[in-house]
């Protein structure tokens, strides 16, 4: 296993900021936890929005179906991770741990023992968490606790980054369908573009839809219920 | 139509959304502000510019709507 030294995370993130969208980014982030944290035998993220918490990637099907576990239950470490803004959560043994009293059984059943959990982070957003797991109780060295916190240090930052990115691009898209729309409309009413931005506001309050997909539908179809 | 009267820093502060978030959103909406003025518009005492104003405020709004409430935010300056 290659130690997380400085230039290894200097590469690390280098390889991260080099990946063309989020998917590469998530994909990189977990290759790395496996490869860089000692003891890890599984990986996964866990990630937080308003629908609640969902595993946008993961190394293979059994992250999917523990990281279920604790979503369906409310509790688990990935959840004190993301959702507790606790830091690190380690789990030496999840048959002596007392924090989460239904997941646990449940996680033991499907045969994990250990678990860390990173809380993934920056000064502007909370992500969710980066997550390793193990099948042998006590997997995780203080140098594992260690490795996980840098790289996950590192992973939000470039997830944060990709996201923006993402964001960025969807909303050039939109823009461009808005820019149709009020071509649109200010053929079709003989307006401004201020006065064809109006009319598409006029149309989202009277309808209470958001301005873009009535844009969009306009776009598509020609047709706007303005009143 | 629900009538409209929370302030643009209202509407931001109780959707939770960041600056960089806000901004993106103007940008797909035909907002052309760069993020620095955007949020000193924002927190403006006196509103700086009308039609920024009503895209920032359908930006709010749309976000409002994906959460199931109707345009709260108002699209001219409240005192």
């Amino acid at each position: 296993m290659a130690k997380l030294d400085a230039d290894g995370l200097a590469a690390l993130a280098r390889s991260l900021a080099a990946e063309a969208d989020l998917t590469g980014v998530l994909s990189r982030v977990l290759e790395a936890s496996k490869t860089q944290i000692e003891g890890a035998e599984h990986a996964g993220m866990t990630a937080l929005s308003r629908h609640g918490a969902s595993t946008p990637a993961a190394t293979d099907q059994l992250v999917l179906v523990i990281d279920d576990l604790q979503y369906s239950t409310g509790e688990g470490p990935c959840l004190s991770a993301a959702a507790d803004h606790e830091p690190v959560v380690i789990v030496d043994d999840l048959t002596t741990e007392a924090r989460w009293p239904v997941f646990s059984p449940g996680a033991i059943s499907h045969g994990i023992r250990s678990m860390l959990s990173f809380r993934l982070y920056t000064d502007r957003v909370s992500i969710g968490a980066l997550n390793v797991y193990a099948r042998q109780p006590h997997a995780f060295a203080a140098d594992s606790v260690h490795a996980g916190a840098l790289l996950a240090a590192h992973s939000a930052v470039a997830i944060a980054a990709a996201t923006t990115s993402a964001d960025l691009l969807a909303g050039l898209e939109s823009r461009d369908v808005i820019g149709q729309a009020k071509g649109i409309l200010m053929e079709r009413y003989k307006v401004t573009p201020s006065e064809a931005f109006d009319l598409l506001v006029t149309a989202s309050q009277n309808s209470n839809r958001k301005l873009r997909d009535l844009a969009a539908e306009l776009s598509d179809t020609g047709a706007l219920v303005i009143d | 139509m629900t009538e409209a009267k929370i302030t643009l820093a209202d509407g931001q502060r109780q959707l939770g959304l960041t600056d960089t978030e806000l901004w993106i959103r103007c940008l797909a909406l035909g907002g052309s502000r760069d993020l620095r003025r955007l949020t000193d518009h924002v927190y403006a005492v006196s509103c700086p510019d009308g039609e920024e104003h009503k895209v920032i405020a359908q930006c709010l709004n749309d976000a409002f709507v994906e959460r199931g409430h109707d345009h709260p935010v108002a699209y001219h300056h409240l005192e």
